[in-house]
Formats: structure tokens, sequence, C-alpha cells
């Protein structure tokens, strides 16, 4: 897939969210998007089995795992994904997935050998670690080097982590804005206030876009399924309201699960309840007088492709998805996001937090 | 004058209403209804908060303990007389 253009349609006053239109050679699309990762695409490829559609998106993302015994990254995922994403006709991303020992550690020479292997695999969208303690003089420098490198059909997607120095990351995100099509950013769990003020310098950038004005995408990398002190609020609604469009989670790869999470109940399992915009179980959902597991699990039979684990997952995305279109519309149609978001509770309390941090 | 609710407050009403009517309910009864458990009790004051703003509570202050509140539930009757659409 080619991404041709894309553009501010509506900058919303009342939330500072823009709508962006994303001309690709596939068609339009608009952002708030969550790609399909590893986890679904594995879905994805087990449902064709059985005729089933693919997950809806245009998007997809490739967490790349370390391998711990070898001490090198396992690119066999990125070589499945590169053809899984070519048959659906979509826009790949890669990311290369970094504890914060390895992020603390990552230089240069580690940061450009990972580019390169990324140019000789022919990825499309060719990210960048940008190391900690770059600035912006010396990330300038280096990237008129990258781009030269690429052809004429690659894109480059400089990734910032939320753990750089205040001062470089807002020089980096500021020229980034006005001069590049994607900006990928690796968050955590906003447990630490600096990521929220780092977060609140991307959300003021981004909505100083005009309409018709180019803009980025920015694709917010690493984040974990929910906000735990957060009344579980979903993560990507939080990241919408940071000036988010596209949310890759944070993978847990199977070699570093614990294997006790595999014999957890189902009805301990965490799924994203779409009434009150978080993540809870069967039995939270119960006290409020429903019970959304269960539904999902009658609505999937398990046998085509998912295991029950499987269903409550493809049904988390598709589920989030709903409601980050039901953002756009409510931007399109101009009614009040405040009232929008007042009907959840994850969300009106996540939206009435960040309202009295920012007023 | 009564306003619309949330989705999520108005769920949280019906459960009450369907267990206390208008008899007197307090904040640990809201907690323990709603199925909140204490790291909640700023989602419980802000559901308290809103049903208040609304205009869907009236409260009074405890006779035993002048820090904490009675909370009584209006009927569903007075609340569409009043509401504001």
């Amino acid at each position: 897939m080619i991404i041709k253009k894309i553009t501010c349609e509506i900058n919303n006053e009342e939330s500072r969210m823009l709508l962006k239109r994303i001309e690709t050679s596939e068609g339009v699309f608009y952002n708030r998007i969550i790609p399909s990762n590893n986890s679904i695409c594995n879905y994805e490829k087990n449902r064709e089995k059985f005729d089933k559609d693919p997950y809806q998106s245009f998007f997809q993302t490739c967490h790349i795992n370390w391998n711990n015994d070898k001490k090198e990254w396992n690119f066999n995922t990125l070589e499945k994904s590169i053809k899984h994403s070519n048959k659906y006709k979509r826009a790949l991303f890669p990311y290369f997935q970094r504890n914060q020992s390895q992020l603390t550690k990552l230089t240069w020479e580690i940061a450009e050998n990972e580019f390169l292997k990324m140019l000789s695999m022919n990825v499309q969208f060719v990210p960048i670690h940008i190391p900690l303690k770059t600035t912006k003089d010396e990330w300038l420098e280096k990237k008129v080097k990258l781009l030269s490198l690429l052809n004429e059909n690659q894109r480059l997607v400089p990734i910032i982590s939320i753990k750089h120095e205040i001062r470089s990351f807002e020089n980096i995100i500021e020229f980034e804005m006005l001069n590049s099509q994607f900006i990928g950013i690796t968050v955590y769990s906003l447990a630490d206030s600096r990521e929220s003020i780092k977060l609140s310098i991307v959300r003021m950038l981004n909505a100083k876009f005009k309409e018709g004005e180019n803009c980025p995408l920015i694709i917010y990398f690493n984040q974990p399924r929910f906000l735990s002190n957060y009344s579980r609020v979903n993560s990507s609604f939080v990241y919408s309201c940071y000036a988010g469009d596209v949310f890759s989670q944070q993978i847990h790869f199977i070699d570093k699960i614990n294997p006790e999470l595999f014999e957890k109940n189902i009805n301990t399992e965490f799924v994203f309840d779409y009434n009150e915009g978080v993540f809870n179980t069967s039995t939270e959902q119960e006290k409020l007088g429903y019970n959304i597991t269960q539904d999902y699990l009658e609505r999937v039979p398990v046998g085509q492709g998912l295991t029950a684990f499987g269903v409550l997952r493809w049904f988390d995305f598709k589920s989030q998805q709903i409601l980050l279109n039901k953002i756009n519309n409510v931007i399109i149609e101009g009614s009040s996001f405040n009232n929008f978001v007042k009907d959840k509770r994850g969300w009106h309390l996540w939206w009435r937090n960040m309202q009295s941090i920012n007023n | 004058m009564a306003n619309v609710l949330p989705k999520w407050i108005m769920r949280g009403f019906v459960r009450l209403w369907q267990k206390y009517k208008n008899n007197p309910i307090t904040f640990s009864d809201v907690m323990q209804s709603l199925g909140y458990e204490d790291k909640d009790r700023v989602t419980a004051s802000v559901f308290l908060n809103e049903l208040k703003n609304a205009g869907w509570v009236n409260i009074e202050i405890s006779k035993e303990d002048s820090r904490k509140r009675i909370y009584y539930l209006k009927p569903i009757e007075s609340i569409f007389e009043e509401i504001m659409i």
C-alpha cells in the first residue's frame, strides 16, 4: 500500500483532536486506528482456514522480538508479517520491542544496523529508533544520511521514546511534526508524570494543524492494553487524547510469558467492556447487569480458528475500533465530545483527569 | 430542575434504585452495591457528584457524624417532572 497524503480534515477545538484524512493507493481512511498486530495476524491466519473474514484494518504492525538465548532479534515473525500484509494490501510498520534496559543501551551504531537490516528486508515503512540522548541537531544530521539510503517507495518512520530527555524530545517532535509523514512514539503505562508532560507537548503541537494542512500520523507503540492506575481505561482512548492516530500495543511474546498465565480462568480474564470504556472481568460485568465475556464467547464458536482467549482478544480489538470510529463520527458531526465521553465510566474519569491537569 | 444522566451513571442509579428505592444510602452502600473496591473511591465520588449535579439525589448531613452524607435517590416520577431535555 502506498500512503499518498495525510491532511488535517477537522480540528476539533473542544477535544483538541484532529480528524486526519489518509489518502492511500487503496482508498481514503481516517485516523484513530488499532492495527492488526502480531497476535491478530496469527488469529487471521487461523481463521483463513475456516474462510472467516480478516480483521478490518489497512494498517498492520509487527513487533520484533529479542531472542535472549541467541542475543539477536528474531526476524521470522517479520518475514511472515510482510507476506500477510502484502496479501491484504496493508501498510506494515515494523517495531523493535525493547525493554527499558535495552532502550538505555541503544546507540546509533545499533539503531543504524537495525535500519540497514530493515532495508535489506525491503520493508516499505522503515523504522529508525532514536537513541535516548540524541539532540535535535544530531538527529537531523543522521536523518539526512538515512533518507539518502531509502528507495523512492520507502518512507522513514522515526521512533522516539517517551523516556527521551524532555528538551530534545520536544525539539525533535516539533521538527518532525512539520517534516515527517510518520512519527512513532514508544510509551509505557503513564506511571511517570514526566511521560504525561511529554505527551501533552505532542498533543499541543498536533492541535496546531489547521484544516487542509499536511500533518503526520502519530503511531504509539508498546502501550499496555489498559492503564491499571486509571480504572483500567483502555489505552487506545487514553493515547487518542494525546494526539495518537495508530495504537500498537505491547506484545507479550510467548517465550517471555509466565506459564501460570496460561492457566488463568476465563472469568478472571480482562475484556474490553464497551459500555464502561474499561477492561473488566465477567464477574465485574455481571455486577453491572451484563456479561460481555460470555457474549463474545457465544458469538464466535471456539474452534473456528480461535481459542477462547483468542476470541476475547479478537473482540477487544474490534470493539475498541468501533468506539474509536464513533469518536471520529462525533468530530465529523460536530456534536459534544464532552457528552460523548461522559457516557463511559473509564473515559469519563480519564477525560475529567486530563481536564484537571490541563486547566 | 434535573438533567439527563450519562449512561454509566444511569446504570448505577438503576441498580441503587432497585435495591434502596428512596431509603437512605451512605457512601459505603454505594461502593458495595456498585461493586467498587477501595481503589475506586474516586469513581464513587464522581458518580455521586454527577447524580447531585444532575438533580437526581437529595443529600443530608448525617446526624451522628457531620463529616458523612446521607443520600436519598429521587423517585423517577419526580425526576421526569423536573427533567430538562
